[in-house]
């Protein structure tokens, strides 16, 4: 009996257990229950809009210190000179076949609405354009592989998926028709923290890439040796440019006139505030159209720039001071009645100039400056941040600098090293340019803290780049009036005096300064052809070299001058080589896999 | 309190043995050899449940069952004996053999099956628990090391409750089963390792019978569990140790800091130094206040205790056997005013022979472990104060005015200064798991010879991670008013809470069956076995309102993140035969028909055979009759190969290559996502490509060994070559143009393949010498890893392929340039033909490195780096460890010696920047390195030293590239565990009815040679400050009962 049940029992479990191996996974949905539910649909969206983060940007400091805007702090010298083959390159078809998905899937939904889809067609399509847009500025034209989605079976014939690039010129008018192609289909009021795309950022990007194709058909022909491909890939013909400029002109003119943002005026009475809530403050901002959007909480959905860059003595958890902004950015800001930005440190006969608070020796400054750098004295959340190298004492005539572990004074209980720097060393935490970043810099209470980290927004698209790119399309056009008045609008806000004429040149300065990190600069310059003269390698040339400013008390018992501030201007000590752009750099190299996959990328040149 | 009331509890068990009617007899104990007579050996009368032991000349006298009985005699050193004393005897002489590693010996060989040694085919090393309990570390791993031919060994970290990460053949992580249950190494290392009764490592084919999980060997533990018809025995462990770094940098002073940061700026030419002459004669005398240096290492760093208690009762009666152990660890952390690592353990073993033909068997084991620390910054809470020793300049002090209420700043890291990290200022860290294992298992006798047996495992682990950091306040000090102001707030409170468990459900069915045919031996088994994983966890973290506060509420929740179920599935159907004919040819069969989870339905289930046979020409006559028969009395060659499997296809950078359900297209939930209307919106991310084309890893097991023992088995060998290759490593063929801009990579398919080949083996040599009985044995492990094929490997010139090839070759090499010497002066730098730091040598000062040209082109660049090392972060190629144990009368010794070799330590950070990121070197560092006559002046003459002079901020120098100089290649010998014990007299203990008492000294890692300085060689932190491994001094006493 017992023998008949054990060996039933046996046979039982030795039999069918197939099903015993099929298990359910904790989240993964097929395309059926995603395009049949609109709050999955809207998830797939909020994936696309968290994976087009590219250049220069506040999660990554250190691309900050990459170009001639900020200095790395933190630790020991970099060796940061040539710029490398694949900087900021960007190559995410991978993106580009997910959004192919999302458009096949949404179109054959009945989960909503006509206009509901075709607005969110409209942003699938935007991020898509914006994907090429960053690739194309970075390596020039590349394959256009349109709305298929590929697929792949063992053995296929993988001949038929091998799409040439595309020439530069046909990538930018396809960013182009892509953006008048969706401007009907989405909203055209702001969203809520310009997080989501709407017709004016198809018309800013529209407007954006016809500027850069204008650019680069204009200026890539006037080098001596133009860098350019046979098939066009890379290198705009001459004769397009005025028609490039035509649009760009006109595009922007239509976000000018017709879109309902401005340039940000919160603060009237104070343009410095004025202009650091225009790009850092969400609340009532009427310029900021698309924008990069952070909260708290949300897994991942926060900024550690303010974390990592506060001054130490702000600071409210352990990290503080990565980079600091230099002095070629300090100085690249003109003072309110004298173009030339120098800071006034020597007289005429080379002696030092003293001022009664160090603050003082960036008065009149555009206010531009106050409102994306924190300078030695300034204030920050209602508490001067203090800079200070050390103390300068007179001694029998001449000068010698006292400097101290950071935070310690003297024995009248006259501070030597500032806590927060600058100095010159190796150590962690330590500022050590003589200047903090005060842009996208958060105010709130807990933003430097690791378990909460920053709010703060990166903004991509703005008001004031529309009237940028209507002043310079309209100066290259000829229309020198015009240029000049858009030009002014944004002079105006920084409280600095109107021009009366103006070249590129103007153009250049006032975009770096009106910009600065918010990842123009790389890219104007290269569109110009102006970064290899700019970044050329040479050893003390002003703008390749990196320079830091350092404040001293003076100690000078008895003399008037006791207790005043001097400058000491000093190469910067923690990136000792000059940058060097390469003509190879205006492109960066396409890799060799990509070309073994597809025989039909041809590579870029110099490479 | 607790400890006292289970000493009393099993006192009672113990006293409620029966007595039977018993007579007296007498006998004397003698050497089997020598003829000589054993003084204290322990002689027991399994019937009357009587214990004595023999006295001078050998003789005892005991009570013995009127009706006849069981005399089991033992003594250290010699196998145990077993004599039958019939009802009319009243004399007995037992002659004891000395121990070796018995023939007899049986080997669990896998599934709840056993062997004995002699009839063994495969590369199987088993270890008892004798061996084991010899160790005093905290984990089952620990204890293992240097005792098993076959295994790598390497232990990182030696933090309280740490493992040692266990190797099979340097194979990759391998399988656990404990009492016939697939297990994590965690699981295993839990274990309370005097519960073990035995451990088989399964080197070869002879895994293959668990099948897709088994590719890298398997570790197969069996509990204790009681004997029938014995006694009742209660048995107490109690250790006290003290524990101490055995290795750790030491940071340089403050006198030596201070020179040397002066000669720094000295050489670099600063315009306003940072210390005065005046300043360095203050720091030198040492008395002024703000000139006091401090000793950061001694102020962090502490001896602490490690104890550790354990009470066993285990006996049986005719139907019934039983083993209950309870044991708890508590280990300190080492660094002051921090906690450590507490584990309990309970094991409970009970079988039952129901009928003659059904047996029952139950077990239970469980644990409850607990680590606990202040609730420092950063996700490794035992770092801050590793990271402090270099930190804080020995020039810096911990409190404001010293004043012990008010901590300071003492870097630009707050986090540094070691006098906040306590568990009033920073908080709390506390990791629990309560973990239960309970099995059932049954077998029944179906016919003569045929048996079916079933075990039912449920296992239950729950953790639950709270953390709980404060905010604080640093504090500087204004002489002028006496005050304290804050100079540093943290406002950074972080409290998390990870709540999980594990579950799994094992059953395993299987029938038996084995007969014997004259000269013809025969056993077969065939069985199936499941195995199901659910492993659901939540993590929280809030932003506490106030450091008092524990909980956490929803409104102070900022994430809450739920990792689901996580299953896993495995089936598996088992068959073996084995078939001997007169214990001379031995043959053995075996298979596994096994599915995972992991692959597409239709494709998830894989055959993994294997097969050994053997020889023992021992058993031939020619042999027996011969001359090789009196040296040689057992010699055996055998050889195995077998397919095993893997479905774990490995990670890049922590991501699996193939995860489950890879192979469901779709899109994946809450992945990615954007703030987006204001609020945040979780991701659903595509999934790209469903995975169809990649399959399990499948690994070819092959073994030659042999078995020999000679001169009446002192003197055994053992000695094994292996070579496993694997095939269907994942790779793509890159060769099918699939253009990337199609926007997904090819698939991963099953392409590649890598090899282990290496050799292992043991010797050791049992004797006794009048009264001493020693043995000594050696063993060692060398198993080195190739690269092997590549799906169509190309190469654009013959540097590429020199340098990236990967066909054919050792694996993990480790390049680097080759140092030559240094600099000895300006003038040989002058003249130096070759550029050394393409600098045109215009960085170069006396005392720099030099490298060589391999390449003979005068500059030294990438092109000249060659292999210079083995594997960093793995375990050695070479182990081995030399065994040895002594006996005399009462008295014992063993101490075992681990070592290894082929692997590279790479010293960087604090071991090689100079002043690294504004902290400290170690001093052997600094006073070892080039210096000036007169650190003032440059001019002064250069003293030379083993080290480049060290200059600020120079990290980036031709001094500090990757080289030779750099780049150890480790070699290392530990005195890894040693035992000192006696055991009292048993006619001293009789009289108080106790069995056995012991007292012993036991130690660990008490001394290590190696040739890296400074740092444990075992540890692979780059920056030389890993948590090294420790030196334990611990005193123990055993007491039966």
């Amino acid at each position: 009996m017992v023998k008949t049940t054990v060996i039933a029992c046996l046979i039982t479990v030795f039999a069918g257990c197939s099903e015993f191996l099929d298990r359910d996974p904790d989240r993964i949905f097929d395309d059926e229950q995603v395009f049949a539910d609109p709050a999955l649909i809207q998830s797939v969206l909020a994936n696309f809009y968290g994976r087009v983060m590219w250049g220069q940007h506040i999660n990554d400091s250190y691309t900050y210190t990459i170009l001639d805007e900020a200095g790395k702090s933190d630790g020991g010298p970099d060796n940061i000179q040539d710029f490398s083959n694949t900087l900021w390159r960007v190559y995410d078809y991978e993106l580009i076949r997910n959004i192919n998905q999302f458009l096949e899937g949404l179109r054959a939904s009945d989960a909503l609405g006509e206009e509901d889809k075709l607005a969110y067609e409209g942003e699938a399509r935007f991020l898509r354009a914006w994907v090429y847009f960053n690739m194309c500025r970075g390596m020039g034209g590349m394959p256009i592989v349109g709305d298929e989605v590929f697929d792949y079976e063992v053995g296929m014939d993988v001949t038929a998926l091998q799409f040439p690039r595309s020439t530069e010129a046909g990538l930018y008018d396809y960013i182009i028709s892509e953006c008048n192609a969706i401007a009907e289909f989405l909203p055209d009021q702001p969203t809520v923290n310009a997080a989501r795309a709407n017709r004016w950022a198809a018309m800013l990007l529209k407007a954006r890439a016809a500027i850069y194709a204008a650019s680069l058909a204009n200026y890539n022909n006037k080098m001596t040796s133009p860098i350019r491909t046979p098939g066009g890939e890379v290198g705009i013909p001459p004769e397009l440019a005025e028609g490039y400029y035509q649009t760009a002109l006109t595009t922007a003119e239509d976000v000018i006139n017709n879109s309902p943002y401005q340039l940000n005026m919160t603060q009237p009475g104070n343009l410095e505030r004025n202009f650091y809530e225009a790009l850092s403050v969400k609340v009532s901002n009427s310029e900021v159209i698309w924008a990069r959007d952070h909260i708290y909480p949300g897994a991942g959905q926060q900024t550690g720039f303010t974390r990592v860059n506060i001054p130490g003595s702000h600071a409210e958890d352990i990290d503080r001071a990565y980079a600091g902004p230099i002095l070629n950015l300090v100085e690249a800001f003109e003072y309110t009645d004298d173009r030339d930005g120098t800071i006034h440190i020597r007289d005429e006969n080379g002696d030092y100039i003293f001022y009664d608070h160090p603050e003082d020796a960036f008065a009149n400054k555009d206010a531009r400056l106050g409102g994306s750098v924190i300078v030695p004295g300034a204030m920050f959340k209602g508490e001067p941040v203090i800079l200070q190298a050390g103390q300068k004492i007179w001694n029998n005539g001449s000068w010698q600098t006292r400097t101290s572990q950071p935070g310690d004074e003297d024995s009248e209980g006259r501070l030597i090293t500032s806590s927060n720097g600058p100095n010159n060393s190796n150590e962690q935490y330590i500022n050590k340019t003589g200047f903090f970043f005060r842009k996208f810099l958060d105010e709130a209470q807990g933003a430097s803290t690791r378990g909460r980290n920053s709010e703060m927004w990166f903004p991509r698209l703005r008001f004031a780049e529309a009237l940028m790119i209507a002043s310079e399309a309209a100066l290259e056009l000829g229309q020198q009036s015009v240029a000049l008045d858009y030009l002014n609008q944004i002079r105006e806000r920084a409280g600095i005096q109107p021009l009366e004429s103006m070249t590129l040149d103007d153009i250049i300065r006032e975009r770096r300064v009106e910009f600065a990190f918010e990842d123009h600069r790389y890219w104007d310059l290269k569109r110009w052809r102006r970064a290899h003269v700019v970044w050329n390698g040479v050893q003390n040339n002003p703008t390749a070299t990196q320079y830091a400013l350092f404040p001293y008390l003076v100690v000078a018992p008895g003399t008037p001058n006791d207790g005043k501030y001097v400058f000491d201007r000093r190469p910067f000590s923690n990136s000792p080589f000059p940058r060097f752009f390469q003509l190879r750099n205006y492109y960066n190299f396409i890799d060799l896999a990509w070309q073994n996959a597809n025989p039909r990328i041809v590579l870029n040149p110099f490479q | 309190m607790n400890k006292v009331l289970l000493v009393t509890l099993l006192w009672c068990v113990g006293l409620s043995i029966v007595t039977a009617q018993t007579r007296s007899i007498n006998g004397v104990v003698r050497d089997a050899a020598g003829k000589t007579p054993i003084d204290g050996a322990t002689i027991k009368a399994l019937g009357a449940q009587r214990t004595t032991s023999s006295s001078e000349g050998g003789a005892f006298s005991i009570e013995v069952a009127s009706a006849g009985d069981s005399l089991l005699v033992s003594f250290i050193g010699y196998d145990q004996s077993v004599v039958h004393v019939g009802p009319d005897v009243s004399t007995v002489s037992i002659d004891l053999t000395v121990s070796s590693e018995s023939l007899q010996e049986v080997v669990v060989t896998g599934f709840g099956l056993q062997q004995k040694k002699e009839s063994l085919t495969s590369a199987i090393s088993s270890i008892s628990s004798q061996d084991i309990s010899r160790s005093v570390s905290s984990t089952a791993s620990g204890a293992l090391v240097g005792k098993v031919a076959g295994l790598n060994s390497r232990q990182t970290d030696g933090r309280p409750g740490a493992e040692t990460a266990l190797k099979i053949r340097n194979m990759g992580t391998p399988l656990y089963v404990v009492d016939g249950v697939q297990m994590s190494p965690g699981q295993f290392n839990n274990l309370d390792f005097n519960d073990i009764e035995s451990i088989s490592v399964l080197k070869d084919a002879s895994a293959s019978i668990y099948g897709v999980r088994a590719a890298n060997g398997v570790v197969v533990v069996t509990t204790k569990r009681g004997q029938r018809n014995t006694s009742n025995t209660i048995n107490v462990t109690a250790n006290y140790g003290f524990q101490d770094l055995s290795t750790f940098p030491k940071p340089a002073n403050a006198v030596t800091y201070v020179e040397k940061y002066i000669q720094s700026e000295t050489v670099q030419g600063v315009d306003s130094y940072r210390f005065s002459a005046e300043d360095l004669e203050k720091w030198r005398q040492g008395t002024e206040k703000g000139y006091v240096p401090f000793d950061w290492y001694d102020y962090i760093w502490e001896t602490s205790a490690q104890t550790y208690l354990n009470a066993n009762v285990s006996g049986g009666s005719e139907n019934i056997n039983y083993y209950f152990s309870l044991g708890h660890l508590n280990q300190n952390d080492v660094i002051v005013n921090y906690g450590g690592f507490q584990r309990t353990n309970v094991q409970m073993n009970i079988t039952s022979q129901i009928s003659e033909k059904l047996k029952i068997g139950g077990s239970f084991n469980a644990r409850y472990e607990r680590t606990q620390n202040p609730g420092v910054p950063g996700g490794d809470d035992l770092w801050l104060p590793r990271f402090a020793t270099f930190r804080n300049l020995p020039i810096v002090r911990p409190f404001a005015n010293d004043n012990p209420a008010y901590p300071t700043l003492t870097s630009n890291d707050p986090g540094t200064n070691f006098a906040w990290l306590n568990y009033e200022l920073s908080g709390k860290f506390r990791e629990t798991w309560r973990v239960g294992q309970l099995n059932f298992d049954a077998e029944y006798a179906i016919v003569d010879g045929l048996k079916a047996k079933a075990l039912v495992g449920y296992y239950y682990a729950g953790q639950r991670l709270d953390n709980h950091e404060y905010t604080y306040q640093l504090y500087g000090y204004d002489e002028a008013t006496d005050t304290y102001p804050v100079i540093f707030q943290n406002n950074n409170p972080w409290r998390e809470r990870r709540m999980g468990h594990e579950e799994r459900m094992n059953s395993n069915v299987q029938l038996n069956y084995s007969k014997v045919f004259g000269n013809h031996n025969v056993a077969v088994i065939g069985g199936v076995e499941t195995m199901l994983i659910n492993q659901p966890t939540t993590w929280v973290h809030s932003i506490p309102v106030s450091n008092n506060l524990p909980l956490i509420d929803f409104e102070s929740l900022d994430t809450y993140d739920d990792l689901g179920d996580r299953p896993e599935a495995r089936l598996g159907y088992i068959f073996k035969a084995n078939y001997d004919y007169a214990n001379k040819y031995l043959l053995e069969f075996m298979g596994r028909y096994d599915g995972s989870w992991k692959f597409p339905p239709g494709d998830r289930w894989g055959f993994f055979p294997g097969g050994s046979i053997g020889w023992r020409i021992s058993e031939e006559n020619f042999w027996k009759d011969g001359k090789m028969g009196t040296i040689a009395n057992d010699f055996k060659v055998r050889a195995s190969y077998g397919l095993v499997g893997d479905d774990d296809l490995g990670s890049v950078d922590g991501v699996p290559i193939y995860a489950a359900f890879d192979y469901l297209g779709g899109y994946n939930y809450k992945q990615g996502g954007a703030v987006i209307d204001g609020k945040y919106v979780l991701g659903t991310r595509p999934r790209g490509l469903p995975v169809r084309t990649l399959s399990w890893i499948r690994a070819k097991m092959f073994d030659v060994g042999l078995d020999a023992a000679f001169l009446d088995n002192r003197l055994t060998v053992t000695l094994d070559y292996f070579r496993r290759e694997r095939t269907g490593l994942p790779a793509a063929r890159y060769d099918v143009l699939i253009p990337s801009e199609v926007g997904f990579g090819l698939p991963n398919e099953n392409l590649n393949s890598d090899l282990h080949q290496g050799y292992d083996g043991m010797v050791r040599w049992s004797d006794r010498a009048g009264e001493l009985s020693y043995a000594i044995g050696g063993n060692i492990t060398y198993s080195r890893f190739y690269d092997w094929d590549r799906y169509r490997p190309r190469f654009s010139n013959s540097w590429d392929e020199y340098r990236n090839s990967l066909v054919h070759r050792f694996g993990y090499l480790n390049w680097g340039l080759e140092a030559a010497g240094q600099f000895q002066s300006w003038e040989e730098i002058q003249n130096w033909p070759i550029d050394n730091d393409r600098q045109g040598n215009r960085t170069l000062r006396p005392g720099d490195i030099k490298y060589v040209d391999q390449n003979g082109d005068n500059v030294i660049n990438g092109l000249d780096e060659r292999p210079i090392g083995y594997r960093q972060n793995e375990t050695p190629i070479l182990n081995f460890g030399l065994n040895f144990s002594f006996a005399w009368k009462g008295f014992n010794l063993a101490f075992d010696l681990t070592g290894g070799g082929m692997f590279t330590f790479y010293q960087e950070w604090e071991q090689r920047n100079p002043f690294h990121d504004g902290g400290n070197n170690p001093q052997s560092y600094l006073e070892d390195s080039w210096g000036l006559a007169d650190i003032f002046d440059p001019n002064s003459p250069l003293i030379p030293g083993k080290y480049p002079m060290p200059l600020i901020g120079n990290s980036a120098h031709s001094n500090y590239w990757n080289s030779t100089f750099w780049k150890h290649n480790v070699r290392y010998v530990k005195l890894r565990n040693i035992e000192f014990g006696y055991a009292l007299p048993t006619r001293l203990l009789e009289p108080l009815s106790i069995k056995g008492v012991r007292v012993y000294f036991s130690g660990q890692n008490l001394f290590t040679v190696s040739n890296i300085e400074g740092v444990d060689p075992e540890g692979d932190a780059t920056n030389g400050l890993g948590y090294p491994t420790m030196t334990i001094y611990n005193f123990g006493v055993n007491l039966s009962l």
